[in-house]
Parts: structure tokens; sequence; C-alpha cells
């Protein structure tokens, strides 16, 4: 005890403590908030994923599943299973004013709404129009300002008089006219496109009218907000999909769908690639008898790895022949993704945590320093009786104590920071009028985060070990500092 | 006296150092005894080995050959941890240059060496007691009034009045004093010398004074005259044989 007593009183009214303290305290906030923006990011990609994307899906590779009834009903019977769902899938050609590649997926919406969230990132039809066209109204805008910049250039650039200037500013003026129109355009927008984002979710009932409610002999899909807005889509347009599968590969099929409506995940690729429609029409488009699969929702989705092995039980009688039955987690589907969004948060953080080491280097030198300036004092403290380990308890506490304290504030700045991180994103657009977290971009309303106290302690935890580590070299070398030359030290 | 009594012997003691590529020896072969209530004064010039057997004595240093008994048990080949208790229990340190830390007030100082033995669960039990010993200590060498002051704010004679309430609080079997007043100006070390002999007489310390001041042989019970590393005379009552 006497040590902390002596190594509280050494760094006491130091500003080099403060500083070291400071470092420390930098680093374990500027971690603290990477952590838990990185998590909150990651918990939000997770749930995007699995929101279009069934916590288990059961395939067969050649639409063999004639009769899924069966197969469904074993694989509810396994424990944990919350709701299932017939599906088949396949690649197509969309051909709109471009052409594409995407997925089609035929479904039955009222039981995919139970599987996936699928209800949750569908769009009425009007409220998908006013999305659509209020994104690429600013995505126009954006272009006219870069119009608007140019011509000016060119203008200055010209003589005064010249027909060409005369020419360039007639249509400066053009421009000016038309991106005036289109701000108040976007501007009158505004308020439906905030509604729209934040509309309740759709009834059972709208998803069913939505997908079978059509006029006319025309299959219908819903497709994604960005196909929509990249084809310049209206609901009720037609688009043309080509397709064909690994068994019948040359009998390229073709077949117009009519735009029933849209929906927005928030994840760009599935935004664009997927198109939704009844499973029965997609299959008789496709050219087969069977489905491709089985979407599974479990209770929990932490538990797909360990459902995985009861659900291919399940459905192994099932099994005939050569058409096997593949059972695959949400995890395994999107293995790469998921690995890289892993390896991205552990690369930020090991490289951040570069800044508690430069921190460590701060406490190495201020024991140092310490150990110099309070030599006699080693040696005062030897000659009372302080053992080598009281010496070295002296000054390792010293540099525990600046990691401590230094961990202590970080760990509080950086969670304020971060439980009031959207004020301070608020509080920086007002200030400078520049949104640091566009929600358009990320599809998020506000920057998440996700404090997890385990993580936590992956931050402060090496931290207090580096530092224990540093300090154990100055301290070690006051530690066996010999008495009588320390006493004689002036 | 009979050697039961013998508090503190020293046997065949060499101490030399390593400078330039040879042996330097400081203390050639050096034994001595001393008895419990004894006042030993080591007289010598600057240079003589004084201040290295008095460090060798007390623990600090390590002799290159020869034994130190303490009570009769040999003390000189136990480990660091032990060594470091001993001196902590049973000697106490008075220097030259007072050697106090310069972060504490005087009453911490004067406390340090019993709260070096406090662990860390019982850091709390008994510190009144301390403080109230500290502060009674401080008081007999006549700095009541400048507890709370820092080295810093105390003068020469101050600071060494410190120090010798700081080697006393540990109630030492030996008291070790190297040059204690050689540092000051000779009214402050007057002051300084009657009050050791004050404490002297008030607790009857066995001390080992080391000096090179001939104007203070009259202060020890016994005087031991050091040259060159050797004891080279001895005597009572403050007068020199040899």
């Amino acid at each position: 005890m006497w040590r902390l007593f002596v190594a509280l009183r050494y760094l006491k009214h130091r500003l080099t403590t403060y500083i070291a303290t400071a470092g420390v305290a930098i680093g374990v906030m500027v971690l603290v908030i990477v952590v838990s923006v990185m998590g909150g990011f990651q918990r939000e990609f997770h749930e995007k994923l699995r929101g279009i994307n069934a916590h288990i899906t059961v395939e067969s590779y050649d639409f063999a599943i004639r009769e899924p009834e069966p197969i469904m009903e074993a694989i509810k019977r396994v424990k944990g299973v919350a709701a299932v769902a017939p599906f088949v899938q396949n690649i197509v050609l969309v051909k709109g004013i471009y052409v594409d590649f995407g997925f089609i997926k035929g479904i039955e919406p009222d039981m995919e709404a139970e599987v996936g969230k699928l209800k949750q990132y569908l769009l009425r039809p009007d409220e998908a129009q006013i999305i659509a066209d209020y994104e690429s109204l600013k995505e126009y805008i954006k272009a006219y300002e870069y119009a608007i910049a140019q011509l000016e250039g060119i203008i200055k650039s010209l003589s005064h008089d010249s027909a060409q200037a005369e020419f360039a500013k007639f249509q400066l003026s053009r421009r000016r006219f038309q991106y005036e129109e289109l701000k108040k355009r976007l501007e009158s927008l505004t308020g439906p496109y905030q509604k729209a984002l934040n509309r309740k979710p759709l009834s059972d009932d709208e998803v069913i009218k939505l997908f079978c409610f059509r006029e006319g002999e025309t299959p219908g899909v819903v497709v994604g907000i960005e196909l929509m807005k990249h084809y310049s889509l209206k609901i009720g347009d037609e688009i043309l999909l080509m397709t064909a599968t690994q068994m019948n590969i040359e009998k390229v099929q073709q077949q117009k769908f009519v735009v029933l409506g849209a929906f927005k995940t928030g994840v760009f690729d599935t935004d664009f690639r997927y198109l939704y429609g009844l499973v029965d029409e997609v299959k008789r488009f496709i050219g087969v008898d069977g489905i491709g699969g089985i979407s599974v929702r479990l209770e929990d989705y932490r538990d797909a790895e360990r459902l995985k092995d009861s659900i291919c039980e399940a459905v192994e009688p099932f099994e005939q022949g050569k058409s096997r039955l593949v059972v695959r987690t949400w995890m395994e589907q999107n293995k790469t993704l998921l690995q890289a969004v892993r390896m991205e948060k552990w690369l930020l953080s090991f490289i951040i945590f570069f800044i508690i080491v430069v921190a460590g280097f701060g406490i190495v030198s201020i024991l140092t320093m310490m150990v110099a300036e309070k030599t006699r004092d080693i040696g005062i403290m030897k000659s009372l009786g302080g053992t080598t380990g009281g010496v070295l308890g002296v000054f390792l506490l010293a540099g525990v104590f600046i990691a401590s304290v230094g961990s202590a504030i970080g760990l509080f700045l950086g969670l304020t920071f971060v439980y009031k991180i959207n004020e301070v994103a608020g509080f920086i657009e007002k200030v400078t009028g520049y949104h640091p977290f566009p929600r358009d971009v990320y599809y998020l309303d506000k920057i998440p985060t996700e404090v997890d106290p385990l993580e936590l302690a992956y931050v402060i935890v090496p931290t207090l070990l580096l530092s224990l580590i540093f300090a154990l070299f100055p301290a070690l070398r006051a530690s066996r500092l010999d008495p009588v030359e320390a006493l004689r030290y002036e | 006296m009979s050697s039961d009594e013998i508090i503190l012997k020293a046997v065949g003691i060499k101490k030399s150092y390593y400078a330039g590529g040879r042996q330097l020896p400081v203390l050639r072969g050096i034994d001595l005894s001393i008895k419990r209530g004894e006042g030993v004064l080591m007289y010598g010039p600057s240079g003589a080995g004084k201040s290295t057997l008095l460090h060798i004595l007390g623990l600090i240093d390590v002799p290159t050959e020869g034994d130190i008994y303490l009570d009769g048990e040999k003390i000189t080949a136990l480990p660091a941890y032990q060594r470091a208790r001993l001196r902590n229990e049973k000697f106490g340190f008075v220097f030259q240059f007072y050697h106090l830390l310069p972060d504490f007030n005087a009453l911490e100082n004067t406390m340090l060496p019993l709260l070096m033995r406090r662990r860390f669960l019982n850091w709390f039990v008994g510190k009144k007691a301390i403080k109230k010993k500290a502060e009674e200590l401080l008081e007999i060498v006549g700095l009541k009034e400048r507890m709370k002051h820092n080295p810093s704010e105390l003068s020469g004679g101050e600071r060494q009045r410190v120090a010798i309430a700081r080697a006393l609080i540990t109630e030492p079997q030996v008291l070790f004093l190297d040059e204690p007043t050689g540092n000051l100006d000779t009214e402050t070390a007057d002051s300084i010398l009657s009050l050791l002999k004050g404490m002297k007489s008030r607790f009857n310390q066995t001390f080992l004074m080391v000096t090179h001041n001939k104007a203070l042989v009259s202060f020890g019970t016994r005087v031991i005259n050091i040259v060159d590393g050797r004891i080279v005379g001895e005597g009572n009552d403050g007068s020199i044989k040899g």
C-alpha cells in the first residue's frame, strides 16, 4: 500500500502525468467509439442480411421439390423453428432501358412474410413511386449542379462578347431555371418522402393484395427500389425477363412481367438485383415442376448453427436419388460478406490500438524520467527497508495508475460520445451544414451503435496489460538500482 | 560486559571496488563489536572507509569478505528482502544530506518507515497510531509547528531533525549516523548534537556515528579511529589511542 501512496505522490501535480493520462484516455475513447459504431453497423448489416435471407434454407439445386408440404411439416417439427416458406429462385436477365442480371424469387407472399422481413421492406405503390422520384431527382440535381459549374467555367474562359459566350450564357440561364424548378419539385416531395421512409409496415392483406391483384394476364413482379430508379420504372410498367436452367441451358425462356410494386432493404445489391413474384408464376416462367427450396425462420437466429444438423436430419428422408437437399445457415450464405465486415472491424480496431501503444510509450517515457529524477529517493526508500519488489511496485503502480485513470476517463468519454453520437452529428450538421452521416448513403436513420461489454473488455484489458508491460521496463530499472549508488546520486 | 550483550558484531570485513580494471581496497579487515546502549564514534579522515563500513554494518551495502552478526545471528548472507526487513525493523539511518523524500512533508517522511511495514489490507489499521507517534517525535525534535512543511521549505537543521525523527520512529536497535552535522553550520550542528545527546539518554539508544570532525569525539562512549580501511585506534571517553 505504501507503494501506491508513494506512486500517487510522484504522479501528483505533474504535467507529464496529465499528458500521459490524456494519451491513454484518447486512445481508449477512440477505440470505444470505433468498436461501438462498428458493432452497430455490423448489427444493422446482419439484420439486413437476415432480413432478406431466411435464417436457414433447404435447397434443391435442380428444382426437385415437387411436394414441399411434407418437407415443410418435417422442418416445422424441429424444436426452435418458427416458420417455413417455399421458394423458387433463378438467375434472370432484366431488360428495360438497360440490361442487367438479377435473381427472380418466386414466393408465397403470406408465408414469405412470416419467414423474412419482406413485409417490413415492401413499399405501397404510391410510396415506391415517391421514393424513386425523390431519390432520382436528387441525383438529377447533383448532375445539374455539376453542369452549371462547368458552364460558369466555360463562360469565364471565353471573351465577353463572342457568340460562343452568348450561347453559353443562354445555356447557363436555361440550366439555372431548370435547376430551380427541380429544386422546387424536390422540396415539394421532401415531406411525402420522409413519410414514405417512416411508413407503417404493410399488413398481411396489403402484402397479398400487392402480389395478387392485377389487371390482365401478364404475371407480376415486385422489384427493388434501385432497379426501379435505374430503369426509370413506374408501377404498372412492363419489363422483359429472360432465364434458363442448368438442366435445360439451351432453352432460354422469356416473359414479360408487370411491375407491381417495390421494396427497399437498404442493401444496394439486394435492392437492385432481386425481383419477387408468385411461386407458381415463376415456376412456369423458369419451366420447372418443383420448387427450389424452403426458407426457414428460427425463433432465435443465433441458434442457426446449432439447429442446422437437426434440420438436415429432418429433411434427409425426402432426398431422392441424386437430388440432394442442401441446408445452409444465413451465415454460410453470406460467409464472405460477414468475414469482410468482421475483418474490417478487427483491422480498424487493430490500427487504432496503436494509439494506445503510443500512449504506452508515453507511460514509459514519464516513468523513465521519474526513475531518473527519483534515483536518490529510490536509495532512501531502500535504506528505510524498501525491498526490490517494493520499489518495483512503486513505479509499476504509477504506470498502472495512469493507464487505469486514462482508461476510465476514455471509457466514460467514449460511452458518452457513443450515446450522444446522433446529437453530435446533428450539431455538426447545424454548425457546418455538412451532414457527417447522410442517411441516403447508409440507409439508416441514425448512426447505429452497439455497446458490448465484452468488446469493451477487449479494449480495456489489453490497455491495462500493455501499460503494465510498458511500465515494467523503467520499474525494473528502478528496483535494481544499488542503494549505495542511489544515495550518492545528486 | 558479557558477550551476550553484544548487539552488532563485524568479523573480518573487507570491501574492495573495481575501478579502472584493478581492485581498489576500501576496507582491509575490520573487526568490531557494538554493545547494547553503546555510542560508537567512527573517526577518521575522508576516504578512510568509514561510510562504507557504516553502509555494510547497516546492510545497505555488502562486504567482499567477512561476516556481520546481529544479536549473535549471521546476517551477511541473508536474501535481499530479509536484509530490507532488518533495515526497516532493527536499524535507523541519519545521513549527511538528510535524504528526505522531497514530495512528502515532514510528518509523512517521519511516518514512512512504519508505513512501509503495512500491507494492503491493513493500511488504515493503526495508521492513526503511526501518525500520533510521528507527531510526538517531531514535537520532541522541535518541529511541532512545521510538520506539514515539505523538505524544501525547511532549513538544513530542520531537515536533519526530521531525518532523526524518521530514524527513531521504528525504535531501532542500532542507529547509524553518517556525518549528521557535516552539512550544517556550527551553531545548527551544536543544536543537532545536543538533540542527539538528549535522544541517546532518553531512549538509551545504541548508535554508530561516522565523522571526520575531531571536535565530535567526546560525543561517543567509544571512539574508533579508522585510517585507510583499518581500525588504527580505539578508546573510551573521548580519547583516541593509537
